[in-house]
């Protein structure tokens, strides 16, 4: 089944190895077949994934885009375990993102990290309100 | 008994102290599990959500030793495929050994070979430097050449006793009438081709031709054996000499040759070489332990070496899983033949056929174990992932606080501080650069 992607003028998408740049005008087309597909709204950089959820989040899309390998097993772990030990009502959503990984589904993975840095926001908006309310 | 009448102030401070007690209980009964939720009544929301926690590491658990099963029926496999691989290492210098000594079955082989625009041709087939068919289809001699001329529809007929499978006689039509050349080459693939030269017990040719590295033309019985020679055609003077280019004593390894007064026909006889005969013995020896060994490469009921394949289940649904195929790597499996019939040795074409297949089979069990390599660490990363993961969910459940989302989000913005100078984002960064995702910094 293809995949109908749209693009806004100048938005990027990668597609596989190579990132596609779109012109000036909005653009649609059909992806078929399998091939790891990111739009540039769901991309996060070594620059841009500045917080704990962020970085778990960038490691799941270079697991991604890159396959699965131990190295980034290792630091997966290491990225959730230190994650988990500062907010351990996380688990469950953590627990979730495992389960993607194991069954292989990293882009089921790469959506469920998404909600990971949601609950992230959540709970230090929390803290920064309760500042604010002081 | 009389009723003991108690104040409303006291009655208070009795369930103050019960409900103390009560609590000392649970304090106690957390204290001696390690666990802060003991009992559904307890939380049952925390509760719930630890069992699920354990429910799920368990069958994590099981899993885990499933991936550890194909690891080790990997490495049993793998084992077997070194073993293997030291065994034909063993054939190999066996049959290195044999070559040393110097073969005494019947063999024919040139002496002649012509230099200049035509080397490498046997002298009585190719062309000369002008293109002019040699030798030119004269009744009279050419100067520089040899005497003799090739009279049209000469035929070469070579007979073979073999000491294994039927005897075969054949006769090979040598074109010298025709316009087009004729070359050494077309000779040897003449004789190898010959539908009566296939011994199909053996897979190969009771008399083999080839031409060697040092262009010499080379016909040998491969088997013991003795090899007839007849040349016949409707003119006269062509001999075995003319065709080989050496007088028949030279051109024989073997036994001896028993020629015609023509030296148009003759007989090479062979004797058996003891020292090959008994490297053959050891040869077919090592392949049934060969066989053996891939028999005996299973591990846990699975033999990936003796057409087994394995599937390793790597996730609790089992939607996904890692299909690992075996081969068959016994003596068969690796064409190296193992009947008693077929190696004796005694030629060096056999020596070097079976060396070339023992090489052929190196390269198969390196590529497949290369395979097996590549499953291995494909398994090992997912045992890591699980263990991983098993811990996780495990701290999950035996972890279980109170959220309190102040505390959780003030810990966050530590870790995001210190995560920033770590290791970790050095890490990310480093794969970040290597990866596609360097097109967008």
């Amino acid at each position: 089944m293809a995949l109908k992607v749209e693009l806004k003028p100048s938005e990027r998408i990668i597609i596989g190895q190579v990132v596609i740049r779109n012109g000036d005008s909005r653009t649609r087309f059909f992806i078929e077949g399998s091939a790891p597909i990111l739009r540039e709204k769901d991309i996060l950089t070594s620059l841009t994934a500045d917080s704990p959820a962020k970085r778990i989040y960038l490691c799941v899309q270079l697991m991604y885009l890159e396959g699965f390998d131990s190295v980034q097993s290792d630091l997966y772990f290491e990225l959730i375990n230190d994650f988990l030990s500062a907010a351990p009502s996380a688990r469950s959503i953590c627990a979730e993102i495992n389960n993607r990984i194991l069954s292989g589904d990293f882009y089921k993975a790469l959506r469920t990290a998404k909600d990971l840095i949601a609950y992230e926001k959540k709970l230090v908006e929390h803290v920064s309100s309760g500042e604010y309310l002081r | 008994m009389s009723n003991i009448v108690l104040s409303t102030g006291i009655r208070n401070n009795l369930i103050a102290l019960q409900q103390n007690a009560s609590d000392q209980t649970a304090v106690n009964n957390r204290l001696a599990t390690g666990k802060k939720v003991n009992s559904a009544l307890d939380d049952p929301l925390k509760y719930f959500t630890a069992q699920a926690f354990d429910t799920s590491s368990n069958s994590l658990s099981a899993l885990l030793d499933n991936i550890g099963l194909g690891i080790n029926t990997i490495k049993q496999a793998n084992q077997g495929i070194t073993s293997i691989s030291q065994l034909i290492q063993t054939q190999q210098a066996l049959l290195k050994q044999a070559l040393q000594s110097p073969p005494t079955n019947a063999q024919i082989s040139s002496g002649s070979i012509l230099t200049g625009p035509l080397a490498g041709q046997l002298k009585p087939f190719g062309l000369d430097a002008t293109g002019v068919y040699y030798p030119p289809l004269t009744t009279t001699a050419n100067a520089g050449w040899p005497a003799g001329p090739f009279i049209p529809a000469t035929t070469l007929a070579i007979a073979v006793t073999s000491a294994t499978g039927t005897p075969a006689a054949f006769t090979i039509t040598v074109p010298f009438n025709t316009s087009t050349p004729f070359t050494s080459k077309n000779l040897v693939d003449a004789i190898n081709t010959n539908a009566s030269n296939q011994n199909a017990a053996l897979g190969k040719q009771y008399v083999k031709a080839q031409i060697d590295s040092g262009g010499r033309l080379i016909v040998d019985n491969v088997t013991a054996g003795t090899l007839n020679f007849t040349l016949s055609g409707t003119g006269a003077g062509f001999t075995l000499q003319d065709l080989f280019g050496r007088l028949p004593d030279s051109i024989v390894t073997g036994a001896g040759y028993t020629g015609s007064t023509g030296l148009s026909s003759g007989v090479i006889t062979s004797t058996s070489n003891l020292t090959r005969q008994t490297a053959a013995t050891t040869y077919v020896n090592l392949l049934q332990q060969i066989t053996n060994l891939a028999k005996d490469s299973g591990f846990n009921g699975t033999n990936l070496l003796y057409g087994q394949s394995l599937s390793v289940v790597l996730n609790e649904s089992a939607t996904t899983k890692l299909p690992i195929t075996g081969v068959t790597y016994d003596a068969t499996g690796l064409n190296l033949k193992s009947t008693d019939s077929v190696y004796n040795f005694q030629s060096d074409t056999e020596v070097t056929d079976a060396l070339q297949r023992l090489t052929d089979s190196l390269t198969q069990l390196q590529s497949q174990a290369a395979s097996f390599a590549l499953n291995n660490t494909v398994l090992t990363t997912r045992q890591s992932f699980t263990t991983n993961t098993i811990s996780t969910l495990k701290g999950g459940s035996s972890l279980l606080v109170i959220a309190d989302s102040n505390e959780e989000g003030a810990n966050l913005l530590a870790l995001q501080t210190r995560q920033q100078l770590s290791v970790q984002s050095l890490s990310l960064a480093n794969q970040s650069d290597r990866s596609v995702l360097k097109l967008f910094n």
